[in-house]
């Protein structure tokens, strides 16, 4: 390693530091609840002492990043072109794990009953049109929720939940290529 | 992917009810996965506007437009407004295109004119003697429903202003670094208006009949986040900027990072209680349906559960409230009640 990076990233630090130290209340607002879970103590209870190791364990964090990012502009343009795609795969794939999590986790509620209790008694076709004769008519749903007549909704329910996010995404992709990319292969490129 | 994944966030988010538009399987299958295939359908329509297609892939397209005519009300009216917007200016687009386009409007004209939204419209409101009666009210006039939707519009709009603001911020940033040729101003214009438009007269229907629940404010917010991030991002684009092709890789990785930071802080946020309640309505799922003929005769007390982003719990103590009814009717009891919250 070299002289200049080693004084390099410690001033840095040093910077990252006192800037971290003047608007400490803020940060500790925003990270005291991890330390809380971590430790069973607020950081704003802790000794001064603590409370400036944290700062400066913070203050190291965003230094590691700040190099990263300035060694990856230092990498070749495939190299980083292949990490900026796996970082946005990663930060979908994280996103979609959180959302399934909370979908997944959900519990029928209020109109779940009783569109479960009428599909059941009554069969896909049958539940479409009476719900299409009596109660709205947004056909696409229903015939969905008809389906819990078929098939055991508790299994499969949040299944749409996770199937919202995953087309929603889907979506926008597909209008942002159409919107975007075209443009690019009509040769619009500056 | 990076931008796809912002955007998508950001519609999530800025609904005013994001437990009762994306996380709850009545609501989702309503709004959100309505929502979710207007995009589709509209994605999939323009990427393969100039294509030509087999019959196969073309009957796929008709039965996704078809499909994605039959959501909510708002969905109708936005997704005729948009198509027909694209009818009338892609006029060099493939035939299949077209015929798609005219699928989904007169899809969600059908949706629209089914017997059962009339006849729902013309039912009391939660058994009081209210009744809505959709003819009456537009002979009172179209006008005064036009600058409520508007105002409605804005007002739920100013609410969320912090991410509109985001995507503004983010969008312009990324035109900024990106170097496609932008929209021309018309093309532009006519995009942004075709969403405003959709945004504000998608919520004439339910300005008319004064039946406004919170959450259908999604769908039409769901649009303006769209207009925002394209107009800022078409700004961007104008600054005409000669930026390093590493700084654009960089603000694209920071794009998903900050979608996936919004996340992780709505997932820390909120994960205990959604755990707590899994537990609980798993606990007094099996206490209910374990119990015999007899003792589902009569009234049967439990407890109730908080609901998510709602002050009243799933169960409450009045048999006759509707909720109460339709859990009753799912595990076949006679009445149901709840006084307590579950443990």
């Amino acid at each position: 390693m070299k002289k200049q990076s080693i004084i390099y990233s410690f001033l840095l630090w040093t910077a990252n530091f006192f800037l971290l130290d003047a608007i400490r209340a803020q940060l500790f607002q925003w990270i005291s609840p991890s330390f809380e879970a971590l430790t069973g103590m607020s950081l704003f209870g802790r000794s001064e002492v603590i409370q400036l190791l944290v700062v400066a364990l913070v203050a190291v964090f965003i230094s590691i990043i700040i190099i990263l990012i300035i060694c990856y502009w230092k990498l070749s343009k495939q190299f980083s072109e292949q990490i900026s795609y796996w970082i946005a795969l990663l930060s979908s794939v994280v996103s979609f794990g959180l959302v399934a999590r909370i979908a997944m986790t959900m519990v029928i509620r209020r109109d779940d009953y009783s569109e479960i209790t009428e599909a059941r008694g009554l069969g896909v076709l049958q539940f479409l049109l009476v719900y299409m004769k009596y109660n709205t008519g947004r056909f696409s749903s229903v015939f969905l929720k008809g389906f819990y007549s078929v098939f055991e909704p508790i299994h499969y329910i949040h299944f749409w939940l996770v199937a919202t996010f995953l087309l929603t995404f889907a979506g926008y992709v597909l209008l942002i290529r159409a919107l975007l990319y075209k443009s690019t292969d009509s040769s619009n490129i500056r | 992917m990076s931008a796809a994944l912002m955007l998508t966030s950001l519609t999530y988010f800025i609904s005013p009810k994001i437990w009762e538009v994306f996380f709850w399987s009545s609501g989702a299958l309503v709004y959100g996965l309505g929502i979710a295939c207007q995009l589709f359908v509209f994605g999939l329509f323009l990427l393969t506007r100039n294509m030509v297609l087999k019959n196969w892939q073309k009957a796929v397209i008709y039965l996704c437009a078809i499909v994605a005519g039959g959501f909510s009300e708002l969905n109708n009216i936005s997704i005729i407004i948009m198509a027909v917007s694209a009818i009338l200016f892609l006029r060099c687009s493939q035939s299949h295109t077209r015929i798609a386009l005219l699928s989904v409007v007169l899809s969600a004209s059908i949706s629209l004119m089914m017997p059962g939204n009339y006849h729902i419209a013309q039912s009391p409101i939660n058994g009081e003697e209210i009744r809505l009666d959709v003819l009456a009210t537009l002979s009172k006039g179209l006008f005064p429903a036009l600058g409520s939707a508007f105002s409605l519009l804005i007002e739920y709009a100013l609410s969320k202003y912090e991410f509109f603001l985001i995507a503004m911020f983010i969008f312009f940033v990324a035109g900024s670094v990106v170097a496609i040729e932008p929209f021309s101003a018309r093309t532009l214009t006519l995009i942004i208006a075709t969403l405003i438009v959709a945004s504000w007269m998608s919520l004439m229907v339910n300005v008319l009949v004064e039946y406004i629940p919170t959450r259908v404010l999604s769908i039409p917010l769901a649009w303006l986040v769209i207009a925002v991030s394209l107009f800022a991002f078409q700004l961007g684009l104008s600054i005409r900027s000669t930026v390093n092709f590493k700084i654009q890789l960089t603000v694209f990785c920071l794009v998903s990072v900050a979608a996936v930071w919004m996340w992780g802080i709505f997932y820390r946020e909120n994960i205990q209680t959604i755990d707590r309640i899994s537990a609980q309505w798993a606990e007094r799922d099996q206490a209910l349906s374990a119990l015999t003929s007899d003792q589902r005769k009569g009234m049967v007390t439990t407890c109730g559960i908080e609901v998510l982003g709602s002050p009243t719990p799933d169960i409450t103590s009045d048999p006759l409230f509707e909720a109460n009814i339709v859990a009753a009717s799912y595990y076949q009891l006679e009445q149901v009640i709840a006084f307590e919250m579950c443990p």
